[in-house]
């Protein structure tokens, strides 16, 4: 015969046995940190004589037959640290005259004008690659822009190429030039 | 099962589209910019134009008569230039409906005389400096100037007088007088030369 009594006893065991079988036969386990884990990308980034872009690599404003600007150059250096595997150059130009501009040639008249004796990335001769397109018999400002220039060599991390630039104007031609000239911007793009 | 391949094909193209997005190559772009090339200029200006000025007209001159004129000569331009200096032909013309005098020809030529120097400080006197342009093609800067008839003052030249630089303004002085002995000739005559000035860069000649 269950009494009440009896039902109320044996609940309380069961209630009882679960609590000791639980604290007693947890499962082992063992909880260690690892900190600090981390995953840092890798940074390319290109400096300009060390810096993050450069002005007047090429400098001249008063310009007569026979003068030459130049050569400039431009440190290029890759100081990030995941090398870059090509690095595209290109260069373009916009009118810049000055005063007074008794006959205003056209932007890409002078462009033409400047011949570009020495253009050169880590020693390479980019001129080599450069065609006249403007069929004036010498490479200048307007070949250059025109031309492709991209998928020179990279730079790994830390590693540093020089860009070279020199122009001149011939000395045996009058020109006709009174104050033209032009604003040249060089990018240079450094690729994974 | 097959519900269960399609989520998972699914959940692997998802997986794949955002890999996509985040693995872009990295790059970076420098440049170098002002990069300034301009002509330079030679823009020589007479009494502040470009276009031809009288700088001596005299009338009604007679024996004893004498007096000066000017121009201003300005570089306006950006660059040094030499100044170089010439004269035309002279052209005499006898006096309108002739005189009892009058020699057929035109006279003054040979019976005026000028003398022409550039006035470097703008003093309007002939003084240490300045530069006197001579009748034999050569300069001076004795500055006490020297006369020569105007028939010996046609077509020459003095090159490179002096360099003048970006904004130098200088006067150019024609000095002129008809001598106490000038015969009666030059009556109704006139005598006309035309003088040209041209800047050129250094070291052009």
């Amino acid at each position: 015969m269950i009494t009440m009594r009896s039902v109320v006893v044996l609940f309380l065991l069961v209630v009882l046995g679960t609590t000791f079988t639980t604290g007693t036969w947890a499962l082992f386990n063992d909880n260690e940190a690892s900190t600090a884990d981390q995953v840092v990308s890798g940074t390319l980034d290109l400096k300009t004589d060390d810096a993050d872009g450069v002005s007047q690599t090429l400098y001249h404003t008063a310009i007569v037959p026979g003068d030459s600007a130049g050569p400039g150059t431009i440190v290029l250096k890759n100081a990030g640290s995941t090398s870059g595997s090509s690095l595209d150059i290109s260069l373009s130009y916009v009118e810049s005259d000055g005063s007074p501009n008794t006959i205003n040639m056209s932007v890409n008249q002078t462009a033409a004008l400047f011949e570009v004796t020495t253009l050169s990335y880590d020693s390479t001769d980019l001129l080599a690659i450069v065609s006249d397109d403007n069929d004036n018999s010498y490479i200048d400002i307007q070949d250059v822009t025109n031309a492709d220039l991209s998928g020179q060599s990279g730079l790994a991390a830390g590693a540093t190429k020089n860009f070279t630039i020199e122009i001149t104007t011939d000395s045996g031609i009058w020109w006709g030039y009174y104050s033209d000239g032009i604003a040249i911007t060089m990018n240079f793009i450094l690729n994974q | 099962m097959k519900k269960m391949l399609g989520l998972t094909i699914a959940a692997l193209l998802v997986i794949g589209a955002v890999s996509g997005g985040t693995f872009a190559y990295f790059s970076d772009t420098e440049t170098s910019v002002s990069n300034t090339l301009t002509a330079g200029t030679l823009d020589l200006n007479i009494n502040g134009g470009n276009i031809a000025v009288t700088t001596f007209s005299v009338s009604d001159v007679a024996p004893g008569d004498s007096g000066s004129d000017n121009s201003t000569l300005a570089n306006v331009g950006s660059l040094e230039g030499e100044l170089d200096i010439s004269t035309s032909a002279v052209t005499n013309t006898p006096g309108a409906g002739g005189t009892e005098y009058e020699g057929g020809s035109g006279e003054l030529g040979a019976n005026a005389q000028i003398a022409m120097y550039i006035d470097v400080d703008q003093s309007s006197t002939f003084n240490a400096g300045d530069i006197g342009l001579k009748s034999d093609n050569t300069t001076y800067t004795d500055p006490t100037p020297l006369y020569d008839v105007i028939d010996n003052y046609a077509s020459k030249s003095w090159n490179a007088t002096e360099n003048m630089t970006a904004s130098a303004a200088d006067y150019f002085f024609v000095l002129w007088q008809v001598p106490i002995g000038a015969v009666n000739d030059i009556q109704g005559d006139s005598a006309s030369v035309n003088i040209t000035f041209v800047l050129e860069q250094s070291a052009a000649d």
